[in-house]
Order: C-alpha cells, then structure tokens, then sequence
C-alpha cells in the first residue's frame, strides 16, 4: 500500500471574526486522498469545503492537527513552493486567476516563474493547452473568451506545474451549460491519463461522476464513499437538507410506486438501463 | 387583466458604435412582456440577454427599433428615465457585491430613502420587503451585512430593489453560486412575491432546471436575435434545436428525451419529476396542464 498524495490528520480551522471571536469552518477532520483518485467534496456554503480545499495546497494553514502533501506538512512555510507544484487549485470565477494579456503568456505564467529553461516552459505550455483543447485561443486575449474557454485557460495555467492533484473549487458554479461540459470533460481526462482530482462542487450530477464522494456539513465530514454508497444514504442525506442527484430521486419514487428498477441509477444512461 | 408592459420591436443595439471595434450586440429583437408574467430569457453567455434587458429600465437606449416600457417610449431622447427605474427593478448577478450600508436594513431602506418616502413608509417598505425574502424583521434588520451567508446576502440585495416596489422585476443569473438550500429558498421567495400579484417577474438565466421549474414562457436568444420563444414546455421539448445552441434542458426533460430515444413511450413535454414519474409509472399518460 502506498502512502497517501494528501493525508489531513485531526484538522481544525477557524476564520476570525471582525468584530472579534472567531468561526469554527472546520473541526478535527482527518481524511486522506490516494494517488489517481476522483474525489467530489459536497456540502451547504459554510459546511467547510472551500476551507478544505484551501488546505490542501497551504493556501490555508490548520489552527490544529497537520495536512501532509506528498510527505511534506503544509505548516513548513519554506516547503510551499514544492507543495503548490504537487497540488495546484483552479477557483470558482476564472477572472480572478488570469494575469496575462494573451491566453500562452498567461499559461507560460507558473512555469516561468520556476525559472525553467525556455525549451520547458514552451513544451509546457504546448502540452497544457492541448490538453484542455484551447491551442487555437493560445494568441487570443482572455478578456475575449466565453466562461468555460477562460476557466480552460486557468485549469491550463495549472497544468502548466504538472501538479500530480487539480483541485477544483466549484470551478462551474458560474458557467453555462456549454461551458461545464467542457470543464467536466476535460476533467475526466486528465483522471484517466492519472492525475488526481478533487471536484468541490454544488451540483449533486457532478459528484455522480467521482469515484469517491465526500459530505461536508458544519465543519465535520458526514459521509464518505462511493457515490452509490452515499446517495443510497437517502435519509441522512435529507437530514443535512441535501439532494440525491434527480435521477436517482426518480428511481426512488418508482421504486415506491412498485416498480422494479435495477441498482441506484445516478446518471440518465444508468437509470434507462435500469428500468425494467 | 393582463396588458403588455414592455414592447420591443426590431431591436438592434451596438457596442463601441462608431469606432473600428464595434461589435453587434443585438440584431432585431422583438418579445413582449405583460403585466402578469412569468418569463426567462435564456441564451448562451455572449447572446445579448444582459444588453436586452438593460433596455427595459433605460440603462441602455435602443440604437434602432423600439422599446415600449409601461407606454414610456425609450428612443425618445428628452425621456427621463427616473420615473420608469421606481416602476423596473433590476437585479444584476452577484447583487450581494452591491451591498454597502453595514447593516441590513439600512442596505434595504436606501432606495425608499432616495424616493423621499417619509420614515414610517420606509419602515413598511422594509419590513414588507424582508418579509418576503424570507428574511425576519426584528431578525435581520440590526445584522451586519458582511456576517450573513451567501444566500442571505443575495436576499438583501433583491429585498433592496423589491423596497421599491417595482411593477416589473427582472433578475439576471438569480440562483448562480448559490448552494442547493440558498437556491431553493430563492426560488421559492420569488415564486410567492409573484403570486402575490401586482409584479410581472422576468428571469436571465442559462440554468436551464431554474428556468424549466420557474418560467411559464420563454424566450431564447442567440447572436443578438431571438431564435425561440414559447411556452415552456413546448420550448424543452426542441431538445435537438436547443442542444444545437449550446444550451441544453433542463434535467428531467433530458432524461424523457432519453427515454423516448430507448423505445419509452413518455410524452415530450414533460418538465417536472411529478409528471416524469406519472408518465412512467401510471396508466394514465394525459398531460398535467
């Protein structure tokens, strides 16, 4: 068995307050995230994810308890640079995370500043673009892209690292339709060709599609497992005011109307293979 | 009775007319909108929703065509657009990024105090307004603004332009961001202060389950034209027309879609998982109207 990418062991955080006390966003979580794995973190605005995702690459530091990454605790100040490179974060608004004028100037933006040879940061660039499908917007401004084109670009701009784990921090919440497919495609391909993800999102069909989900609720992790495990969790889910993904809430109510349908259908092509 | 409250016909609007950037961001637009109404206007980031509706409080004038907006004709230039902004509250994306007073309710009682509403009208307004967004009064109004969550602070922000008491309400992105709780609460905030009467109700939005569960008419734009428009159910059921525009439908009418392309015999206009559920497992497939 080998070691986990990112072991969070008895983690508690905290936000101060303005007008002084503090909120607790996290309270002795302990979790760890395999190389290769397909993680979906869900939870209410406020249970915390965000604040686990910033844990993650040191974006944030533990009040208590330790995050290893790859065997490096993030509380070393002088390891970040190393850490950021094993986990990179693209967030919620792709504006706030372009700096450049031009789409491979602003991909080229990590590797640089790396300070690697010009060759490598080329090749680099070459490869991150042509795996989010972006290599014809490579000389566009970004200011002129749609949504997803853009988060495509950041997603890029971490790639660029070659992090071996992309944390998605509901990178699309603000899309259309159009562009979270694209998101979500590129997304399952960079976890078949090995890279870890982690999928902190809102949409119940998005965490469908991980190998592992995670609840969050109030700070604590409430579930965890394969997706079918915990949508199965019907009730405790509905306790945390939280919905199963609608095809699976479907398949519940023909099971109640009598109808025999085969398994717990997350997806639309499961839940028409699963009717009798 | 429902009678038209806003009129456009031939609609063309330009970005940077005049200079070598101009860009064409509306290309003929005809809709209409009456006093009772539950519409959406959806479309594909870039297909001149935000620009169409920036017409309908006089933000934006009409370069060519008309827009008629409570009989006030907007391509009239000596116009003054002040009155018609108290009567059309628009609620731009994020509005949370709006608020400014520290508390609650003076964030909502600014726009009646900008009217001259004299202090016992403003309280009402405020009070009527927290009320329904779901927010208490003697609850909220003393909060801090930057304390509350997300979804609260998205209610503010709509209580704000509902203290005004605007006869048409147009919300652009309404639920975007928002968590599954935040976003329910909103919708179900919105759908009763439509109820209650006395406000047409216009949504912005590419999401097409808020849309499906929200909208009884529908308009959808695509390159600064109007490519459908319709009941709701009648547009969901173009899934081809609709997935060719980049737009999708909502969950449940894809999943009928499905169904139907596997041999199911489920009608297509299907909308709600009520209705899903009863055409599939029901003998009686007769629609729910």
């Amino acid at each position: 068995m080998t070691d986990p990418l990112i072991e969070v062991s008895g983690v508690t955080f905290a936000y101060p307050l303005p007008g002084g006390g503090r909120t607790i966003a996290l309270s002795d979580v302990s979790m760890s995230i395999r190389e290769g794995e397909f993680l979906a973190v869900i939870g209410h605005n406020g249970s915390g994810k965000s604040t686990l995702a910033k844990l993650f690459n040191g974006l944030l530091i533990p009040g208590r308890g330790e995050v290893r990454v790859a065997g490096m605790s993030t509380r070393d100040t002088s390891l970040h640079r190393a850490i950021r490179q094993v986990v990179g974060v693209v967030f919620q608004d792709p504006e706030d995370q372009i700096v450049a004028t031009l789409v491979e100037e602003d991909v080229a933006f990590g590797p640089e500043n790396l300070g690697l040879p010009r060759d490598e940061v080329r090749r680099r660039v070459e490869a991150s673009l042509a795996a989010v499908e972006v290599e014809e917007l490579r000389l566009r401004p970004p200011h002129q892209l749609s949504g997803g084109q853009k988060q495509r670009v950041a997603i890029a701009g971490v790639l660029a690292m070659q992090p071996r784990c992309v944390v998605l921090d509901e990178s699309t919440a603000m899309l259309d339709p159009e562009g979270r497919r694209e998101v979500l495609a590129v997304t399952r391909r960079l976890h078949r060709a090995g890279t870890t993800i982690v999928l902190v999102t809102h949409f119940m069909s998005e965490a469908a599609l991980a190998e592992r989900t995670v609840v969050l609720s109030e700070g604590r992790i409430e579930l965890d497992g394969p997706p079918r495990e915990v949508f199965g969790k019907r009730d405790r889910l509905r306790e945390l005011d939280l919905d199963v993904p609608p095809v699976t809430a479907l398949a519940e109510r023909g099971r109640a109307a009598g109808v025999e349908i085969r398994g717990l259908p997350l997806t639309i092509d499961e839940f028409v293979s699963a009717l009798p | 009775m429902s009678e038209p409250i806003v009129q456009v016909s031939g609609l063309w609007h330009w970005y940077l007319r005049g200079t070598p950037l101009q860009t064409v961001a509306l290309q003929g637009i005809d809709l209409e909108i009456q006093s009772d109404d539950l519409a959406a206007i959806m479309g594909h980031t870039g297909s001149g929703k935000s620009t169409l509706v920036q017409h309908f409080n006089g933000l934006l004038r009409p370069h060519r065509g008309s827009v008629r907006v409570f009989g006030s004709d907007l391509s009239d230039p000596k116009l003054d657009v002040r009155p018609l902004r108290r009567r059309v509250g628009l609620v731009f994306q994020q509005p949370e990024m709006q608020l400014f007073d520290p508390t609650v309710g003076d964030d909502i009682a600014f726009g009646p105090r900008q009217l001259g509403c004299t202090p016992e009208d403003v309280r009402r307004r405020v009070r009527t307004a927290m009320e329904r967004v779901g927010l208490g009064f003697e609850d909220f109004k003393d909060r801090y603004t930057f304390g509350l969550s997300g979804g609260e602070m998205r209610r503010v922000a709509l209580a704000g332009v509902l203290a005004l008491e605007p006869q048409l309400l147009v919300l652009d992105e309404p639920t975007a961001g928002l968590d599954p709780r935040g976003r329910r609460q909103l919708l179900d905030s919105l759908r009763a202060i439509h109820a209650d009467g006395g406000m047409a109700l216009v949504i912005v939005s590419h999401d097409m389950d808020v849309v499906g569960e929200m909208a009884r008419r529908v308009f959808v734009l695509a390159g600064g034209k109007t490519v459908m428009r319709g009941g709701v159910r009648e547009v969901f059921s173009r899934v081809e027309e609709l997935r060719e525009l980049g737009l999708g439908i909502p969950q449940v009418s894809e999943l009928a879609y499905e169904l139907r392309k596997a041999g199911r015999d489920v009608r297509a206009d299907v909308l709600t998982a009520d209705e899903l559920a009863e055409a599939l497992w029901t003998s009686s497939t007769s629609p729910a109207t």
